[in-house]
């Protein structure tokens, strides 16, 4: 158990410095001159040259990428090209708004799609088990983006339920909720149909199980064989395909608000990439990698709570 | 107090279960043996309410008087582990891996008598102990995958007897296990149903088992009950020719194992197998495999007659005496 924690921390620190050497070496190879970038087409030459030393861009490549690096420990990612602030700052402001949009999101779809999924297991082949599918198959095919478009007509312009986009920063609280209800439901909706689907397959597997028939010869409820059960059981393909969508909506918020005109890191890395921001790019990069390699992590970590048989070997 | 009266249950034109007709009472150990796809399995989930959605029930089944036959799910919920109580074949999968075996123990008892956490604890340990489980506190608290074959079916046997069930069976309980482990799982059984006045039904094709922990039996063959009376009697002087055919075929240790021209003896058989439900002959059962089987036999079902000293054999051969 203590090697298994071991070698999995020591894998995920590695995974993270093969990310940021990725990370490093594309950003410096791509095209687009930053001092150009900043400066505008009229900077002179001796003014671009300055520009590139006060940068530390004369520095060996190693250099830079160390003192990178070290400096992102530090949390400090450097200025702004374009914001003419530090990106850490940029950062701090633009977190919150996107945490909240990938955990609310998350959570919705773990709500929607165990329920949906548990459910259908349990009328398999009957009216229930087959709308399910049918909506979850939809919900496969249809794009986010359009779907978010769809939601903005219906429920702001049409309804006027909510707001069709923007957000007022958090000092109203509940006007912060309401901005952020039709994004989080743009962005759990695709991810729920598929993991439903998932859920629905794998609770189907578990049961065919011996244990599931012991359980109701207890004569326990159905539902109780199958949330205490069947759903445990189910659990290790349902878990590895949630970490994968954590990843998915962590980075599905660069579209979602970029659509809704949320002031999140989405919108930050778009404007960033237009602007040849590349410290601002490159941070961002980073974090979205290593968001994705630490959800990963947990769900390593996570298997063997769920299967205490898996300590053993493990 | 469990009582079928002609219960039949089918699936579309398959018929698992032909018109049954059994009573079990308070203190009855009885045997139910046949082959595999003899009808042994569905007659005990049909006892549990656990037959499967698509079947379709006839008859009467009843339990203390009150008709069961179509009763809802959660009649049945109202009954399991409280009246009726199975233990199933295969202990290395009847139990939730990923739930301590003393979870799955107390579960019942918290479910349907509201046991708080420490008394279901304290009932749970007295079950252990009462079925043979060595240092049971630590065992409570161990996953299945860490227990023997044996200690599974008699945690399965503990999670069976959790609220006193009137009636326990056991399908098949010692086929998965060791020769030697089978034989005081059967032993347990018969112990356990003794102590406690509780009814036992055990599902086997182990006719050793059989004479070893039953007063009664039951021979079934393609969903009939062919044969029906005290153990020790039907497996001295079987009447059905199923029933002959099911004890010659088990092997004699006495027997030499070449004859006198020193052939190699083959061990003896009912010849042909049993036939697929959709399939089976509508008269008896057994026309087609029967050694001495008349023209009538494929066409008429033969009635159960009574024998006397309550003995029951369906067999047109019989004539209400003894052949």
């Amino acid at each position: 158990m203590a090697y298994f924690l071991l070698r999995r921390t020591v894998g995920f620190v590695l995974t993270l410095l093969a990310v940021s050497v990725v990370v490093f070496a594309v950003m410096n190879v791509l095209p687009g001159d930053p001092p150009l970038t900043i400066l505008g087409l009229d900077a002179t030459d001796d003014a671009l040259a300055a520009l590139r030393e006060q940068l530390g861009l004369n520095e060996p490549l190693l250099t830079r990428y160390i003192s990178w690096v070290w400096n992102a420990l530090h949390v400090d990612f450097g200025i702004s090209h374009s914001f003419r602030v530090p990106v850490s700052t940029l950062i701090g402001e633009r977190l919150p708004l996107t945490v909240s949009l990938a955990v609310a999101g998350m959570a919705v779809t773990l709500i929607l799609a165990l329920s949906l999924g548990i459910g259908a297991a349990s009328k398999h082949r009957q009216v229930g088990d087959w709308g399910v599918m049918f909506l979850s198959q939809l919900g496969i095919a249809v794009p986010a983006f359009w779907l978010s478009m769809l939601l903005v007509l219906l429920f702001a312009v049409k309804l006027r339920w909510l707001p069709p986009g923007g957000f007022a920063g958090w000092s109203d609280p509940v006007a912060a909720m309401r901005s952020l209800v039709l994004p989080t439901v743009a962005l759990a909706l695709v991810q729920s149909a598929v993991l439903a689907r998932v859920t629905r397959s794998s609770a189907l597997e578990v049961m065919r199980q011996d244990f599931v028939r012991t359980a109701r010869a207890s004569g326990l409820s159905r539902r109780r064989v199958l949330w205490r059960h069947v759903l445990p059981n189910a659990l290790v393909p349902i878990v590895t395909i949630v970490g994968m969508q954590f990843a998915a909506l962590v980075t599905g918020t660069i579209v979602i608000e970029n659509v809704f005109y949320l002031p999140g890191l989405g919108r930050l890395i778009f404007q960033s990439i237009s602007n040849r921001d590349l410290p601002t790019v490159q941070a961002l990069v980073m974090l979205f990698a290593a968001i994705v390699v630490t959800a990963n992590f947990i769900v390593d970590l996570l298997y063997v709570v769920i299967d205490p048989r898996l300590k053993v070997r493990a | 107090m469990f009582q079928l009266t002609g219960f039949t249950a089918s699936f579309g034109s398959a018929t698992a279960l032909r018109r049954a007709d059994l009573t079990i009472r308070q203190g009855d150990r009885l045997g139910i043996v046949g082959e595999s796809g003899s009808g042994k399995t569905m007659l005990a989930l049909c006892l549990m309410g656990m037959a499967p959605d698509a079947a379709q029930l006839d008859g009467r089944l009843e339990i203390d008087g009150h008709d069961m036959t179509h009763a809802t799910e959660t009649a049945w919920q109202h009954m399991r582990a409280r009246r009726v109580a199975m233990i199933f074949q295969e202990p290395m999968a009847a139990l939730n891996p990923l739930r301590r075996v003393g979870d799955t123990v107390m579960e019942p008892m918290i479910v349907h008598e509201r046991l708080g956490r420490d008394q279901a604890r304290q009932r749970a340990l007295s079950l252990f102990e009462e079925v043979g489980i060595p240092d049971p506190v630590a065992r409570l608290r161990q996953f299945p995958h860490e227990l023997s074959g044996g200690q599974r079916q008699r945690v399965l046997i503990a999670l069976a007897l959790a609220c006193n069930p009137d009636l326990l069976i056991a399908d098949e309980p010692t086929t998965a296990l060791d020769a030697n482990v089978a034989l005081r799982i059967t032993d347990l059984l018969v112990r356990l149903a003794t102590e406690r006045g509780m009814a036992l039904v055990f599902i086997t094709h182990d006719l050793a088992a059989v004479a070893r922990a039953t007063q009664d039996i039951v021979v079934m063959y393609g969903g009939d009950m062919v044969e029906r009376g005290t153990t020790a009697e039907v497996l001295a002087d079987p009447a059905h020719p199923y029933t002959k055919g099911l004890l010659g075929a088990r092997p004699d240790p006495t027997a030499q194992a070449r004859d006198h021209n020193g052939k190699r003896r083959r061990l003896p058989t009912i010849p042909g197998t049993v036939p697929p439900l959709f399939s089976l002959p509508q008269g008896c059962r057994f026309a087609g495999r029967c050694p001495v089987e008349i023209p009538r036999c494929a066409t008429n079902r033969p009635a159960p007659q009574d024998l006397g000293a309550n003995r029951i054999a369906a067999c047109h051969l019989l004539r209400g005496q003894r052949p």
